[in-house]
């Protein structure tokens, strides 16, 4: 029998910080509700496997990184009908400010995107990113780096030269 | 610039409290979902991302200097494995030198939304057998209705039951002798639901027994939480008063336990139930370990 009081409180703990981060990974808020939904919906699924294991939340976040990547949001169509039985889109538009950053986000190769993501929102060490992106420390050093010198120059645009907008899949 | 950083995810962070999420019974109904809708999304997701590794020209998070392929898919039959391998997974690529206790394992696919159309009936193959019981004494009977604990128990599942079908078998332990007299009576029942009416059918036995602990005839439930089969299981002990041959009450002796194991395999449960034999009771272990290999006939069947 799956424990459905602990996925709840799981669910309830953790669902607001993976919707942050299907957010800075996606972009888009209503599509981080999709990738975000259907990730807790797998780990219902293997309740009982995720739930013993020492980092659930990790788990968790690689499926949601999986998910909000290129192949997921090619099948945008299908999902669409999917999404009736889902969360209702969110309802106000999103702050000029917030438009900025997901946009200068979407502008990162996906692993730096990850990377500062971790970083930023779950304020994650050098070495846990490194064990959640299945990385050498030294490469996530320089992913973070590399992720903050970019964001930063696509936030100040004026200081730098037009960047193209990543593809994640590639 | 890091502070800048700091206020820019700080942004994103307000930004997202435009947004809702499910709550969380409703994510765990809609996980159990067998909508044909949903099979034929999860077959195209395969389809696409099979495609994707037959042309290998995708990188998926590709590092500094090592690209990393990626991870090939995995079906409903291949369990999860953190190794990546020729067969399909959905699981993220793990290089070998992770360390093990800090990595999350691999995510898991959307197998189980992937059940195959609703049979006509149910294979013999599904079921018990003859050999299971070591006694020879096997049938197939009128399908069962699931057990009622009181007699307000209600099982609306049923009218999501497509398809069932039960055996009987007597049973005695490998080990003894054939002049042994049985030591259990077993009735495996085997039903497909329709949508998601096999995941309602394992809550509404858990209501059940939550709801009766006291039945009929001084029977006491007891839940005993999974044995470990299928997608999920539960496991229900009964006990009654001790009796005599003749049926007669024997006060001062130990109850009467006999046994309800329910798995769950994709849309469809095996129900065993042990009801001893004349006025013995059951042992937990071989009606569990019945209850496993019934499980495990579905999955092969079915799963």
């Amino acid at each position: 029998m799956r424990d459905a009081d602990g996925f709840d409180e799981f669910y309830r703990v953790t669902s607001v910080r993976m919707l942050r981060y299907g957010y800075a990974l996606t972009g888009d808020l209503a599509e981080a509700q999709d990738v975000v939904q259907e990730a807790y919906t797998r780990a219902w699924r293997q309740w009982r496997t995720v739930q013993v294991h020492p980092a659930p939340e990790g788990w968790l976040r690689l499926v949601v990184a999986r998910l909000a990547t290129d192949r997921w949001r090619r099948l945008s169509g299908w999902r669409a009908a999917v999404r009736r039985a889902g969360p209702p889109e969110p309802a106000a538009p999103p702050s000029e400010d917030a438009v900025l950053i997901a946009s200068a986000l979407r502008r990162l190769p996906a692993h730096l995107r990850q990377a500062v993501a971790l970083h930023y929102l779950f304020d994650l060490p050098v070495a846990r990113i490194a064990a959640e992106t299945g990385r050498p420390v030294g490469t996530v050093t320089s992913w973070l780096h590399r992720g903050r010198i970019e964001l930063a120059a696509i936030l100040a645009p004026s200081t730098t030269v037009p960047m193209p907008e990543a593809t994640d899949a590639e | 610039m890091p502070n800048d950083l700091e206020r820019a995810f700080g942004v994103l962070v307000e930004d997202t409290a435009r947004a809702q999420l499910l709550p969380a019974a409703e994510v765990r109904r809609l996980a159990g979902r067998r909508s044909r809708h949903a099979s034929m999304i999860a077959a195209l997701t395969v389809a696409v991302l099979v495609a994707g590794v037959t042309v290998g020209s995708r990188w998926l998070l590709a590092g500094d200097t090592e690209p990393r392929p990626l991870p090939p898919l995995q079906t409903a039959s291949v369990p999860p494995t953190a190794a990546p391998s020729s067969s399909a997974t959905g699981s993220p690529s793990r290089p070998a030198s992770s360390p093990p206790t800090s990595v999350p394992p691999t995510p898991p696919p959307t197998s189980s939304s992937s059940a195959p159309a609703i049979p006509s009936s149910i294979s013999a193959r599904a079921m018990l057998t003859v050999k299971d019981g070591n006694t020879g004494q096997f049938n197939e009977v009128d399908a069962r209705r699931p057990p009622k604990l009181c007699a307000d128990t209600s099982y609306p599942s049923s009218s999501k039951a497509a398809v069932r079908k039960s055996v009987f078998l007597l049973y005695r332990a490998p080990e003894l002798p054939a002049e042994n007299v049985p030591d259990d009576t077993i009735y495996d029942t085997v039903t497909v639901y329709r949508g998601a009416g096999a995941e309602e059918f394992l809550d509404e036995l858990r209501a059940a027994v939550r709801d009766c602990p006291n039945g009929p005839k001084k029977a006491k439930y007891r839940s005993l939480g999974s044995f470990g089969a299928g997608d999920e299981s539960l496991l229900i002990e009964r006990s009654t008063p001790a009796t005599n041959p003749q049926g007669e009450p024997e006060p001062g002796q130990e109850p009467h336990l006999t046994y309800i194991a329910a798995a769950r395999v994709n849309d469809t449960v095996a129900l065993v139930e042990s009801l001893g034999y004349e006025n013995w009771g059951s042992k937990r272990e071989p009606v569990v370990a019945l209850a496993k290999t019934a499980a495990k006939r579905v999955a092969a069947w079915r799963g």
